[in-house]
């Protein structure tokens, strides 16, 4: 199973390195840089590695045949991953900004800078919703072209992992 | 089976997703609670203003706490101490 998964993280990488070219990762990745890419795929990797494990036996084959069809390049999924990809690169490629900014915010800012910075919090965890909103949208374009069929069909499999991951 | 792991793919997707979510709103929290630690040191500010800073800290810490973000024992013990005990209901 380990094998499975290096080799799915592999495929993974490949995709990402495609996404760099498009859309909202482009312009995250030009403005965060290849440290910031790096990071994000270590922690999505981390991820991986710890969901695949609650999967059990099949977790490998599971996490290796998503990515297959990630990289096939269907367009929701690519939408979907290319927002979180986006998402995760702002977030884990930034430890050590974060870090410095609450260190001056706590000990050097002025009063207009901590009010600004809780106002930019605020707006942060708003944006991060509309965000989340455009990703449910894309899950839905995603159900539309599986067709009410299938989804039933696969509504009672997945639902308990859903339970699972969530 | 095509279907199939187009939904197990949206399950991975939402799982890294909400993830997602949940660090944002810990990092904007981690902002807001270093900006008010910020306030409650600044000699500048009224009185006032830097209990309704430590107010707004503490509840900062408490949010992080109740996210599930942090253990108990990472809470400030400064925090811990002025957290009131839970009386219970009638």
């Amino acid at each position: 199973m380990a094998d499975l998964l290096d080799k799915a993280l592999e495929e993974l990488e490949g995709a990402f390195e495609k996404l760099k070219t498009s859309g909202t990762s482009r312009k995250v990745f030009e403005e965060k840089g290849e440290e910031s890419f790096d990071k994000a795929l270590e922690e999505i990797e981390k991820f991986a590695k710890a969901n695949s494990a609650r999967l059990g036996e099949g977790g490998g084959a599971f996490v290796d045949e998503t990515l297959i069809l990630l990289k096939g390049g269907k367009s929701p999924f690519l939408k979907l991953t290319n927002l979180e990809f986006a998402s995760m690169v702002n977030l884990w490629g930034n430890d050590k900004e974060a870090e410095a900014r609450r260190n001056f915010l706590a000990r050097e800012a002025d009063f207009e800078e901590r009010q600004a910075a809780i106002r930019a919090a605020g707006d942060a965890v708003y944006h991060t919703q509309k965000a989340r909103e455009a990703q449910l949208d894309a899950i839905g374009e995603v159900f539309k072209a599986i067709g009410k069929k299938g989804l039933k069909l696969v509504a009672a499999a997945v639902l308990p992992m859903v339970s699972g991951l969530l | 089976m095509t279907r199939f792991m187009s939904v197990v793919l949206v399950v991975f997707s939402l799982s890294l997703g909400g993830c997602c979510s949940c660090r944002e709103a810990e990092s904007a929290v981690r902002d807001v609670i270093a900006a008010n630690e910020g306030h409650m040191n600044d000699e500048k500010l009224p009185a006032e203003a830097r209990s309704i800073a430590e107010v707004n800290y503490d509840f900062g810490w408490k949010i992080l706490y109740g996210m599930a973000a942090i253990k108990e024992s990472e809470i400030p013990e400064a925090v811990r101490a002025r957290i009131k005990p839970q009386t219970g209901g009638e």
